[in-house]
């Protein structure tokens, strides 16, 4: 008995420093991309190939994913809003989920499976192959070359897909909404319209720009921090989703509860 | 008059452990300002580790490195990227950049590093292309090549940036003689015409030999022999002179 607690309590010790350092490192890495970001001091022409990567290229899927939340918000409403005849509220309800809540959180755990994976994945497998150890022999900064190109590019992206992201679950909710509540979309949009529209975005797009900070920390301290070849790049991807996935509903929660304490 | 004689790079008493496995043991070793030195001894000798410290990729735990006058080990590390801009290292497993094609791979130290511009670095980026054999390969990727070509662009991105210091870690594995022989002649002529201080790691003795002036034998972390290459088989180790001739034999 004495030895399984013994056991229980080393993997929970070797759990807790392992978190510790992860956080340690993470916290690291974003003091050294801030240091290179004031005064500026990153390679442009990277930072640009990142932007076009990591931003244009997801636009379809976050898309595709702000309609279907859009969709699914109206549909998982639609009985209450037939039993109560609350169709005026559609819209507001629509408008507060989308714009402050699913939208900018949906469309971020989307992008962090697809950029922050793949970040961690490509910057693990430059430091397995010696890349980022030939970029320090090079005296070019791997944080300055590397890492801030990516800060740039997915905290910019995610904020602007987010835009176009609540445009398309507004979208989504309309066209339901006229479909299955056979409300129009000028109803919809003047409930909208009613609701605090611009606080709803606002917040939304603060919570974006804290998503894209940690999405972009996490994958690129991870995939930094990789050894032990391709079984270590495998566990940084793996560490990189679940740390990303943690850190967003951590802030999620953080911006949601500070901005119910300066509203009421 | 002492910084003149300066030696460009010194190691003194240097352990270097992965983990708690010590692979340079006490090494003291100093190399003169336009020297050639060959770095033997088997495989897992430390030869790579010794060429990362002296590119100060890997920190000592013990020891102090010098390079160009100024300390860079442990606690001595600012002001290293200057120093590292001096330094040319040829990866044994190549480093080459995926995303980047065999010229911008070349390019990388002079435009990413020096900054310059494209046009400036082009004469010679492409005479350290053609010196390899591998400008008709310019705009190939890396994973479009074979391994001894990879290997040669690794060489050529060291070359073209005529560093103060050239290190090289297993330049001729995996070539064929012809392609050995050149690589091992371009060494040579680049270490002549540049006054690089040049080492050489790699178990082809025989064409290594004509090169350099002085050898080091490294076994287990520690150097065995340190001398002129003219008279390692004469020395008083018995394992470098097996080692040596074996070197020999295998490549007959």
């Amino acid at each position: 008995m004495s030895r399984i607690l013994g056991d229980m309590a080393t993997a929970l010790g070797h759990y807790v420093l392992g978190m510790i350092d992860a956080a340690g490192a993470m916290t690291l890495t974003f003091w050294r991309t801030l240091r290179s970001l004031m005064p500026p001091r990153f390679d442009r022409d990277e930072t640009w190939r990142q932007l076009h990567k990591v931003g244009v290229t997801s636009l379809p899927i976050v898309a595709m994913t702000a309609l279907l939340v859009g969709v699914i918000m109206v549909i998982q409403s639609a009985v209450y809003v037939r039993k109560t005849g609350a169709t005026s509220f559609v819209g507001a309800v629509s408008g507060v989920a989308v714009l402050s809540e699913l939208g900018p959180s949906l469309i971020a755990l989307m992008f962090s499976g697809r950029v922050g994976a793949n970040t961690a994945a490509e910057l693990g497998t430059m430091v397995v192959s010696e890349q980022v150890d030939a970029l320090r022999a090079l005296a070019i900064d791997p944080v300055k070359f590397i890492v801030v190109p990516r800060f740039i590019a997915i905290v910019a992206s995610l904020v602007l897909l987010t835009i176009i992201g609540d445009m398309f679950g507004l979208i989504g909710g309309a066209m339901t909404s006229q479909w299955m509540l056979e409300i129009d979309s000028v109803a919809f949009t003047k409930a909208l319209l009613a609701t605090g529209l611009l606080d709803d975005l606002f917040v939304g797009l603060i919570k974006a720009f804290a998503f894209g900070v940690v999405i972009s920390t996490t994958s690129t301290t991870f995939g930094l921090n990789v050894s032990g070849g391709a079984r270590g790049v495998g566990q940084a991807v793996n560490g990189c989703v679940v740390a990303t996935a943690l850190g967003i509903f951590t802030c999620d929660y953080a911006i949601t509860y500070l901005w119910y304490l300066w509203v009421m | 008059m002492a910084a003149l004689n300066a030696p460009a790079a010194a190691l003194d008493r240097v352990t270097l452990r992965y983990g708690l496995r010590p692979v340079l043991k006490g090494v003291s070793l100093s190399f003169r300002q336009g020297e050639v030195v060959g770095l033997i001894g088997p495989g897992g000798g430390g030869k790579s580790q010794l060429l990362k410290v002296l590119s100060t990729l890997r920190t000592p735990w013990e020891g102090t490195v010098t390079l160009f006058n100024r300390r860079v080990d442990a606690w001595h590390r600012h002001g290293i990227v200057d120093v590292r801009a001096n330094i040319g290292l040829q990866f044994q497993n190549f480093a080459l950049f995926d995303s980047l094609d065999v010229w911008d791979n070349v390019a990388f130290s002079l435009v990413a590093g020096r900054k310059l511009a494209r046009e400036t670095a082009s004469p010679e980026v492409g005479r350290a292309l053609e010196e390899v054999g591998l400008a008709p390969f310019a705009h190939s990727l890396p994973s479009e090549l074979s391994g001894g070509m990879r290997r040669r662009v690794a060489i050529a991105r060291v070359v073209a940036a005529r560093p103060a210091l050239a290190l090289f870690d297993d330049p001729v594995a995996g070539l064929d003689p012809v392609n050995s022989a050149r690589i091992m002649a371009l060494i040579g002529s680049f270490a002549r015409s540049t006054g690089a201080t040049t080492v050489v790691a790699t178990h082809d003795i025989p064409r290594l030999l004509p090169i350099c002036t002085r050898l080091v034998a490294l076994f287990d972390g520690k150097v065995l022999y340190d001398g002129p290459a003219a008279e390692v088989d004469s020395c008083e180790s018995e394992i470098v002179r097996r080692f040596v001739e074996s070197a020999r034999e295998g490549t007959r």
